[in-house]
């Protein structure tokens, strides 16, 4: 991972008024050498440098963001805003991590108005750290396009991370220890996956769709995700895809819409012959219902969202249904769901990356006899065991 | 086909629909059930037709494909009448044998009879037959005699003659007197006394007033309510108008499922033949009664099967329940009272009106009248629907009917009600199959679901299963119900793994305690139901897995 | 409007018909908490904290005090050992998902609710509704949204909407309990609202 010889760091420094600052004032009085690398931004407060600062710097080129405040508990405000500035860059570091850039780049130290020397060696430190890293992006082998658009993800993301930041992932208690201790258990972790994580890879899914329509396939090579993963994503988001790639007969799907004109009430039954003939309905579909039933958007997608009936994607050609009603779940639906869950490689709920399948479980069809089963496109395989799950989808193209 | 317009031109048609049935004529009864449909039945109806047509028989035999027979684990199941000859599993090879040698030959098959397993005993015909033969199928019986498309074949047992009974013998009061007087109570899983609910619809204020057929049957493992509406649904129908009639409705909706394609199409041909029989639409039968009916579809979740949801859904809203402290049948859908009732409840009525209430409550227990259709399911030889009358014991119905556990494993507990019953262990099997008895154990009987349980079964693993469902099914607007049964789950679970901790069994019952009393709805309020009885009568399964947590010494011997 | 007398915690109350025992016992300054509650709003049901004991025509029962209606001769009890069990429990619930939400930690001080009894969830928002019924019932133009339900169900923003109709009006902003509908706002905006538009500084 050798750094080229001539690569110098671009670096931005904010210190605190009150401490950092005065503290690399005082190096730079004493004559303590550092490298001249790091550009000063005078803050009253570490608390006061947000995310999107931070992102930011990266995203105009800079290679690393070094953060120094005031030690935790001599915050010169009674806000105790280094903790804050401890919270952000604990999460800042995790978001770097997530898109691939080494969290060393971030750092955060605390220095003391009259520890001149302590500045200095941390910049002797840091900034051959950095130099080993290499420049941004390309020292972790992410090409530029790719970086501008991981950092263009988070970027769009921030407001939003720093309201769950505040609201959810505060610590009670303002010692170092109870945040490091929060900060690296697996209750933050999981936390951080599934509040901002998941939007993270959403963010970017969305950003591939307005550029232009992309398949699962596409999708989850592009963003290096399963093809679950994205197709879950895609149903989410599917309110923000534009036209996609399947053709849809739109006068069948009219001329049940018009049957309907005026009648609020009809609304269940309008959405479920459009899905029985459809497989799917498309978004601009639920706009027309809206306008033309007269009724509002948010009922409409209530009531798509509400079971699994619906489907706001299109399908695979074939859909796969195993019963996973209580008699059927006796009976072993379970290693059945697995063994079909193997062959295809997709989860309940998703379609495959050709759209030759979709599968879903579900309740009970009451053909009790037949158990455990599967039903594809409308035809019962009863009495199916794991072994037999290959011959019963061979068939199907 | 002219309107029929009064109730001596219906008993003409009824006539002439009889005389040009010959009795002794040979006739197949082919069940098209669910279950059999699964098995390619299919191809026997159409191998049976070519076989007719190729022999040119058209106008010697009658080819039927009826509803469920109920002896879903031997289908297909085909019937050769008059003798009653019931064949099982049946296949298209069979056919023309079958055809020259029974519905012709009058000779009996005896590779395709039915065999005792244990005795190997045979029985030829369907009252020989110990699943029929323990039975007592006042509704379900006459499934083998109806093509549910011809209204022909309902009219020929005396279908629609309790409607005119009723519009032309009887007010509306001596209606409702009448299934007042018999006990009527709802099968759909609420067992509330069915009179009491029209008569409180009857007497809310207000002209316009709904009868609903609850056809969503959500609860898991029944299936009894589908093969009656597919395979019969004019008794449905006809017991609907005459509800209607008792309580003063004019406007019947049926709500049903959406995946089955089969069964939308038969109630919709059910409704056009009605209409246009001149019984249903305008001044039925020439009485001066109007009355018409709507089907709407659900979509799919199981909440939606709850009455508020069910008509917040008709009403075109998301399913969500409403508290019920206004009854339905006082303030229902737009606000107008609306009785809702099951399926199975709407096809009593006609039976009721027709032979009467004394006879109706000769069967049955001291509070629960009459007869019930169970479904049976999971590790049981015999999956099917079965009707026996209320106080017949669960052990009569499993082993007389259900014809044991398979594989000689020995029976753990019965299963009632799905997500929202409970389970009676082995030892309790005696008790009378009947609503108050089995609601005192803690497994309400519910729409009748009889889920056979081996002693294989992991009863923490039911709990589990159940409560997973509920937590996709519920509608999530209130909090005890929504967060209540994510946290049980995840407790149960723990304990599945073996990562049980003290106090989970504890707080599991505080959390049942208070999704039992502040949930909005039945869903929440039953939710923890099947978790509250598998503590009961299975209390050491989970102290077992909470055990392995607490000893790993144990674990190291 | 017939007077109907009821009786609140042993106190006379006098109400009219039509009313919820939630009205009556506030016109007669009886507190009975809420989350889902809000004078301009339907009464919704959903957080059953309002949960009361009542006793009428000889059997008792819990109920939610918001949507009750008020009849003669109703006892009503609005703290028991159970109702507090009940109320205790749910905030326990709601705190799994938003601990420091300070409507909710006034309340759990009063019930003792431990906010680490369960597991924390990640979804912060309270399922209270009032977002939603507020923009479907006062401002009408339903711009917010339930999507899912039972565990999974939550509030989403319709984006063409919400861009023509949020930036001037954000009222139901300062309903939320937890900030979690701000949280909402901007992310839609992020992903959905015109790719031209910036996310500035949204508090009005």
């Amino acid at each position: 991972m050798a750094a080229s010889h001539t690569f110098e760091p671009k670096i931005l420094g904010f210190l605190c008024n009150w401490c950092c600052y005065a503290g690399a004032d005082l190096a730079g009085v004493s004559r303590f050498q550092y490298p001249p690398n790091i550009r000063v931004i005078r803050v009253m407060c570490s608390g006061r440098v947000d995310p999107a600062h931070i992102f930011r710097a990266f995203s105009t080129g800079l290679d690393a963001v070094f953060i120094g405040g005031c030690h935790l508990n001599d915050c010169h405000y009674v806000t105790h805003g280094n903790y804050d500035a401890l919270r952000m860059v604990y999460i800042c570091k995790k978001l770097l991590e997530h898109i691939g850039l080494n969290p060393e780049r971030l750092r955060l130290e605390w220095v003391s108005a009259g520890e001149g020397i302590r500045f200095a060696n941390i910049m002797n430190e840091f900034v051959p750290r950095i130099e080993k890293l290499g420049p941004l992006g390309k020292g972790e082998g992410i090409d530029e396009q790719e970086l501008k658009f991981k950092l263009e993800a988070v970027t769009k993301l921030i407001p939003y991370i720093k309201l769950v930041q505040s609201e959810r992932l505060r610590v009670p208690v303002r010692t170092e220890e109870a945040y490091e201790k929060f900060f690296t258990s697996e209750e933050f972790s999981r936390l951080f996956d599934e509040l901002i994580g998941d939007k993270l890879a959403a963010s970017q899914i969305m950003a591939l769709l307005q550029e232009r329509p992309h398949s699962t396939g596409e999708i989850s090579e592009i963003l290096g995700l399963s093809p679950p993963e994205v197709s879950r994503h895609l149903h989410v988001l599917a309110r923000n895809q534009k036209a996609g790639l399947e053709a849809v007969d739109n006068d069948k799907i009219d001329r049940i819409i018009n049957k309907h004109q005026g009648k609020a009430n009809s609304l269940v039954q309008v959405l479920l012959e459009i899905q029985h003939e459809n497989h799917w309905i498309p978004q601009d579909v639920l706009d027309r219902i809206s306008k033309k039933l007269d009724v509002s958007l948010s009922r409409i997608m209530q009531i798509v969202t509400f079971h699994k009936t619906f489907s706001l994607i299109p399908k695979g050609r074939n859909e796969v249904h195993v019963c996973t009603g209580p008699s059927c779940y006796v009976r072993g639906a379970t290693g059945l769901l697995d063994a079909v869950q193997n062959l295809i490689g997709i989860k309940p709920g998703e379609t495959d990356p050709d759209s030759k399948f979709s599968l879903e479980t579900g309740n009970c069809l009451g053909s009790c006899n037949l158990g455990p089963e599967i039903i594809v496109d409308g035809k019962h395989h009863g009495r199916v065991t794991p072994d037999k799950v290959k011959d019963v989808l061979k068939n199907y193209e | 086909m002219p309107r029929i317009n009064s109730a001596s031109e219906l008993e003409e048609l009824r006539k002439r629909v009889l005389s040009k049935r010959d009795p002794d004529k040979p006739s197949t009864a082919i069940c098209a059930g669910m279950g059999c449909l699964g098995l390619s039945n299919g191809r026997i109806i159409s191998a049976f037709e070519k076989e007719v047509d190729k022999k040119d028989l058209k106008a010697k035999v009658d080819i039927r494909a009826t509803g469920c027979h109920g002896y879903c684990e031997k289908g297909p199941v085909v019937v050769i009448y008059p003798e009653e000859i019931c064949y099982v599993e049946v296949t298209p090879k069979d056919v023309p044998e079958i055809v020259s040698q029974t519905v012709l030959g009058k000779k009996v098959i005896d590779r395709l009879i039915f065999t005792d397993p244990d005795t190997g005993k045979k029985a030829a015909h369907q009252s020989e037959i110990p699943f029929y033969k323990n039975q007592m199928r006042h509704l379900i019986g006459n499934n083998a005699k109806i093509d549910p498309r011809s209204i022909d074949d309902y009219l020929a047992v005396s279908g629609y003659s309790a409607l005119s009974k009723s519009l032309f013998e009887m007010s509306p009061e001596k209606v409702l007197e009448e299934i007042k007087k018999a006990s009527l109570r709802g099968r759909g899983g609420g067992g509330f006394p069915a009179g009491r609910k029209w008569e409180t619809a009857r007497n809310a204020p207000g002209k316009e007033k709904y009868v609903i057929v609850n056809g969503h049957e959500g609860e898991l493992g029944a299936f009894m309510d589908r093969a009656i509406l597919t395979g019969n649904p004019h008794s449905v129908l006809e017991g609907l108008i005459i509800g209607a009639y008792a309580i003063g409705s004019h406007q019947g909706f049926i709500y049903t499922r959406h995946d089955t394609p089969q069964l939308k199409n038969n109630i919709d041909m059910a409704l056009a033949k009605a209409e246009e029989y001149g019984l249903l639409g305008e001044n039925i039968l020439g009485s001066g009664f109007d009355f018409n009916v709507e089907v709407h579809l659900d979509i799919g979740i199981f909440v939606s099967g709850e009455s508020s949801a069910l008509m917040r859904s008709i009403e075109g809203n998301p399913p969500e329940p409403r508290p019920k402290y206004i009854r339905t049948s006082v303030s229902g859908i737009w606000g107008k009272p609306s009785v809702l009732n099951n399926v199975e409840t709407w096809a009593n009525v006609p039976l009721i009106i027709d032979k009467g209430s004394d006879w109706y409550t000769s069967t049955g227990t001291e509070r629960s009248k009459g007869t019930k259709l169970v479904t049976l399911s999971g590790n049981i030889v015999n999956t099917g629907i079965a009707e026996v009358p209320f106080g017949t014991t669960i052990r009569e119905i499993v082993y007389g009917i259900g014809g044991g556990i398979p594989k000689g494993k020995k029976l753990k507990a019965v299963h009632f009600g799905g997500p929202m019953g409970g389970s009676i262990p082995e030892s309790l099997l005696d008790t009378p199959l009947d609503f108050d008895e089995l609601a005192k154990l803690g497994a309400p009987i519910g729409a009748g679901s009889m889920l056979v349980l081996d002693e294989d079964t992991n009863m923490v693993d039911v709990t589990r299963y159940f409560l997973d469902f509920l937590s996709n099914e519920s509608c999530g607007k209130c909090v005890p119900c929504r967060e209540g049964i994510r946290q049980m789950l995840k407790i149960v679970t723990n304990i599945g793994d073996g990562k049980g901790r003290e106090g989970d069994i504890e707080l599991l019952e505080e959390i049942s305690e208070v999704t039992g009393a502040a949930s909005l709805c039945a869903l929440g309020k039953t939710a923890a139901d099947p978790l509250l009885s598998t503590l009961r009568y299975f209390r050491d399964e989970y102290g077992a897995n909470i055990e392995k947590v607490k000893s790993p010494a144990e674990k190291r011997d | 409007m017939n007077e109907i007398i009821i009786q609140i915690d042993g106190k006379e109350v006098k109400a009219a018909e039509g009313m919820t025992i939630l009205e009556a016992a506030q016109k007669a300054d009886i507190f009975i908490p809420t989350v889902c509650h809000h004078e301009k709003l339907e009464p919704f049901g959903a957080c059953r904290m309002c949960t009361v004991k009542v006793e009428v025509r000889g059997w008792t029962n819990l109920v939610a005090a918001c949507l009750y209606p008020v009849e003669k001769d109703l006892v009503v009890k609005t703290r028991s050992e159970k109702v507090d069990k009940i109320r205790k429990m749910i905030l326990e619930f709601l705190l799994a998902h938003a601990p420091y939400s300070p409507q909710l930690q006034e309340l759990a001080q009063e019930y003792g609710a431990d906010q680490d009894r369960f597991e924390k969830e990640s979804s912060f928002c309270v399922l209270c509704g009032l977002c939603v019924r507020y923009c479907a019932e006062v401002k009408k133009k339903n711009a917010v949204g339930y999507v899912d339900c039972g565990a999974r169900r939550e509030i989403r923003f319709i984006p063409e909407i919400a861009a023509k109709e949020c930036i001037d009006c954000k009222e139901c902003f300062e309903l939320c309990p937890t900030s979690f509908l701000q949280a909402a706002f901007v992310l839609t905006e992020s992903f959905a609202f015109s790719r031209d538009s910036s996310p500035t500084a949204l508090k009005k």
